[in-house]
């Protein structure tokens, strides 16, 4: 596989990633070209044309801990875990909104935003986040579970301030 | 819901971390997880309604627009990492067109990477070079393609630190700024500054800043060069675009002009007039 093959097929999987890490569509776009940068330079290394993707988002996640440029995140030590937050009746996914999404993405520290990424994303299970970030299984669960506890309230409390677009959305695909 | 389970951080945990899809509660660390939900109802229910919710949310986290262009835009800039290189290799480049079949790994490596810089111009790159021997019509540089002049010129602006060049006026200049460029932007440039660049593709050139009541608007590269496709007057849109800049070329008599913009396709469509209509 050479680079603008890698490029046409993971470009947008990518971008969406970095999206979802920074929040932005500028700093996802350079962190987008820098990954393409470094796959380009070690291209060698890529063995298996079926890992491509985790490749690619192996270099994206630590080319996004090494920025620094990171607003102000809410202290981990204020993330609550409350499964309270799991509404009673969950929405669909286009019930879900993504501003607010990427709002409180963007209030979660860089720790927990990788490792709510790589779970809701990347679709890895917590033993495969513990094993790509080489930190023990306790630490993902605890910063999983405060993670996706601010998501769920952020868009729960998104959605009362919203007067209930979740509900009229609702209402709407009925009929 | 059953208090006593609710109040442990760690069973929280694990209920957060797992997923139905995969064999998580078979895990060793999920055991007592596992012998909750299989006690208790409430649990169960729990458990399921966040299942929904996460397969909710991975679709929603998929969900992200891709910009138009992107991919164009990526490739443009590897070809400005390597693509200097792949320039000093022309000649070679030219005598390869010979060899037939016998391709060295090496040239499998040279063909790869000529792949993709043509897929970054979008033009047929080459054949400048030769044209250049025949022809004769420029100073000895390298022949190189639009898309990477354009991006050398966008990663010179990036990365140029801002030093101050001299008013325009009074300044020894090789090459004459656009007439044609200056009288589209009037009326947003307070200053034009020059100043020399000596090493662009091998070639010096003149770089001039266009300076508004905010600091520098753009900058325009002027000089020499074998490019072949350039329209003949100031295009009306950027024909690359970064995520923070957005740039264009083309040639002026035996000049060659390249106009890098602060900002996307709006500011660079502003500048040279497009967009300057009447305000709603």
């Amino acid at each position: 596989m050479d680079i603008v093959q890698l490029v046409a097929e993971h470009h947008q999987a990518v971008y969406g990633y970095a999206y979802r890490l920074t929040g932005r569509a500028a700093d996802a776009e350079d962190l987008t070209q820098q990954v393409f940068l470094k796959a380009q330079a070690r291209i060698g290394q890529l063995r298996n044309v079926s890992s491509a993707r985790s490749w690619l988002f192996s270099i994206l996640r630590r080319r996004f801990l090494k920025m620094t440029h990171q607003r102000k995140p809410i202290p981990a030590t204020l993330l609550d875990l409350n499964v309270e937050s799991i509404p009673a009746r969950p929405p669909n996914a286009e019930e879900i909104d993504r501003e607010a999404l990427q709002r409180a993405l963007d209030e979660l520290p860089p720790a927990h935003r990788m490792v709510v990424t790589m779970f809701y994303y990347e679709q890895c299970s917590y033993r495969e986040i513990a094993e790509k970030l080489d930190v023990p299984i306790g630490t993902v669960m605890s910063r999983l579970a405060r993670a996706k506890a601010h998501l769920r309230a952020t868009l729960l409390a998104a959605d009362a301030a919203g007067d209930g677009h979740i509900a009229r959305k609702r209402a709407i695909m009925q009929g | 819901m059953e208090r006593e389970p609710t109040r442990k951080p760690k069973l929280r945990e694990m209920l957060e971390a797992c997923r139905f899809d995969q064999d998580d509660l078979a895990q060793p660390e999920m055991r007592e997880l596992a012998e909750t939900l299989a006690a208790s109802p409430q649990w169960r229910g729990l458990f399921e309604r966040l299942q929904l919710f996460d397969a909710a949310a991975s679709a929603a986290f998929r969900d992200v627009p891709v910009p138009d262009g992107l991919q164009e835009r990526i490739l443009a800039r590897l070809a400005v990492e390597d693509g200097p290189r792949d320039v000093a290799n022309s000649e070679p480049v030219v005598a390869r067109n010979g060899q037939g079949a016998g391709e060295t790994p090496s040239g499998t490596l040279r063909t790869s990477r000529r792949r993709w810089l043509l897929a970054a111009s979008g033009l047929a790159a080459a054949a400048a070079g030769l044209l250049w021997g025949v022809f004769g019509l420029f100073s000895p540089v390298e022949s190189i393609s639009r898309a990477e002049l354009i991006a050398a010129a966008i990663e010179r602006f990036v990365n140029e630190p801002a030093e101050r060049g001299q008013v325009l006026a009074a300044s020894p200049s090789r090459f004459p700024l656009s007439e044609a460029l200056v009288a589209l932007t009037s009326g947003q440039i307070a200053v034009i500054r020059w100043r020399p660049v000596n090493d662009f593709f091998g070639a010096e050139v003149d770089a001039f800043d266009l300076i508004g009541s905010q600091g520098r608007v753009a900058t325009v590269y002027a000089g020499r060069f074998a490019v072949e496709g350039l329209p003949a007057e100031v295009p009306p849109r950027p024909m690359l675009s970064t995520a923070e800049t957005s740039a264009s070329a083309w040639r002026e008599h035996d000049v060659v002009y390249v106009l890098v913009v602060e900002g996307g396709d709006r500011a660079y469509e502003r500048l040279v007039g497009v967009g300057a209509g009447p305000l709603a």
